[in-house]
């Protein structure tokens, strides 16, 4: 390998780094972040995002999910379970409020729930019409923040053989650091072929 | 099967086109949108040139309004109800001569050739109400263009329409 010139003024050139990627672009990893994502080849009956312990020391404050979600349950829509680090004690609570079409409504879904808080209405089924899925779009807030329940807002919906918008908040009466999220669908079906969450995470300054 | 974990994560949530009128205009369409993302944001702070006017969506270029079924619920301060409409993307989030309106689209697995194209509205009009939309473009293609247009009326000088992608 041939041996280029080194002169004074190359290395004296009066610029100071504090990074060995000096002369380097830097490395940025943005606000909003792809973390992982699952999008299902064929049934499945359960999803889980683990090892989110991780993304704490990363500097990530907050979470989003986005998911396009239909199950195999014999039914024209369903339900599925968001569940914090695997907890199945009476710990979850939650509101929402639904519009059909034809009539608005809100309702206390659990106050002490133990499976999980779960996106009431989120999901397509098997007999929602072909190529249907429901979107949800979920943000968790503070997941690491030990002094604090953990909540959720959810924003899902779809259209077919029944429609549905709904806008619903649960919370996870526990403080502990989140270190996973399983899905789970709600009637013991799976979640069907092409069934897509991703997990997103939101930087703190 | 297990998630893909991203390692290092993937930074995401890119400005893909901003368009701001300087003029009327009948609508605003994005084309050629790259299938390289999974998901869209369509932000839109959009003005009339005349009177309250509700907003539409089209893709690539489908005006065929049957092709599209959405369900609405809304409040307005004294009351609030439910029903359907075809390409809305806000009922009392609709847009005046003002500034005072503003909508977030998020249109889902828009690339993806296996499903019917669900996008989920937010829409608010602080003089008027609010509103959620959940709809459905009943076609299986990917999306590479999206209009933005008033149902009755003229985009006026002012309406901001911005897009972003989100991977996965």
């Amino acid at each position: 390998m041939p041996i280029k010139s080194l002169s004074q003024s190359s290395l004296l050139n009066f610029e100071k780094y504090s990074s060995m990627l000096a002369g380097n672009t830097k490395v940025s990893y943005g606000a909003y972040d792809l973390l992982q994502t699952e999008v299902l080849t064929s049934a499945q009956a359960e999803i889980t995002f683990n090892s989110l312990n991780t993304y704490a020391t990363a500097g990530y404050q907050h979470f989003q999910i986005r998911a396009m979600i239909r199950t195999t349950r014999n039914a024209n829509n369903s339900n599925y379970y968001v569940r914090f680090n695997g907890d199945t004690g009476a710990n979850y609570a939650q509101h929402y409020m639904r519009g059909n079409g034809s009539a608005m409504e809100s309702a206390n879904l659990q106050t002490s729930g133990t499976q999980g808080v779960y996106v009431y209405q989120g999901a397509t089924s098997a007999t929602s019409g072909t190529g249907t899925y429901a979107a949800s779009v979920i943000d968790i807030l503070d997941p690491f923040n030990t002094n604090k329940y953990t909540t959720i807002k959810v924003l899902t919906g779809f259209t077919g053989s029944i429609s549905r918008v709904l806008l619903e908040s649960g919370l996870w009466m526990n403080t502990n650091a989140i270190t996973s999220i399983t899905f789970d669908e709600y009637f013991g079906a799976n979640f069907a072929e092409d069934t897509r969450i991703s997990l997103y995470g939101l930087k703190a300054a | 099967m297990s998630p893909t974990v991203y390692s290092p994560p993937v930074a995401t949530y890119t400005a893909l086109a901003t368009i701001t009128l300087a003029g009327s205009a009948s609508d605003v369409t994005f084309s050629s949108i790259p299938a390289t993302y999974r998901d869209l944001i369509l932000v839109a702070t959009g003005k009339s040139t005349s009177g309250l006017q509700d907003q539409g969506i089209n893709f690539n270029a489908d005006g065929t309004n049957t092709n599209y079924d959405c369900v609405i619920m809304w409040g307005n301060g004294s009351t609030y109800n439910s029903t359907t409409s075809t390409w809305l993307i806000d009922y009392y989030g609709s847009v005046t001569t003002d500034n005072t309106a503003a909508t977030i689209l998020q249109i889902m697995d828009y690339s993806a050739t296996d499903k019917h194209k669900t996008y989920l509205s937010r829409s608010n009009r602080a003089a008027s109400g609010v509103d959620a939309i959940a709809g459905r473009w009943s076609n299986t293609a990917a999306i590479t263009s999206i209009k933005y247009f008033l149902i009755g009326g003229t985009l006026a000088a002012g309406t901001t329409v911005s897009l972003y992608g989100i991977e996965a």
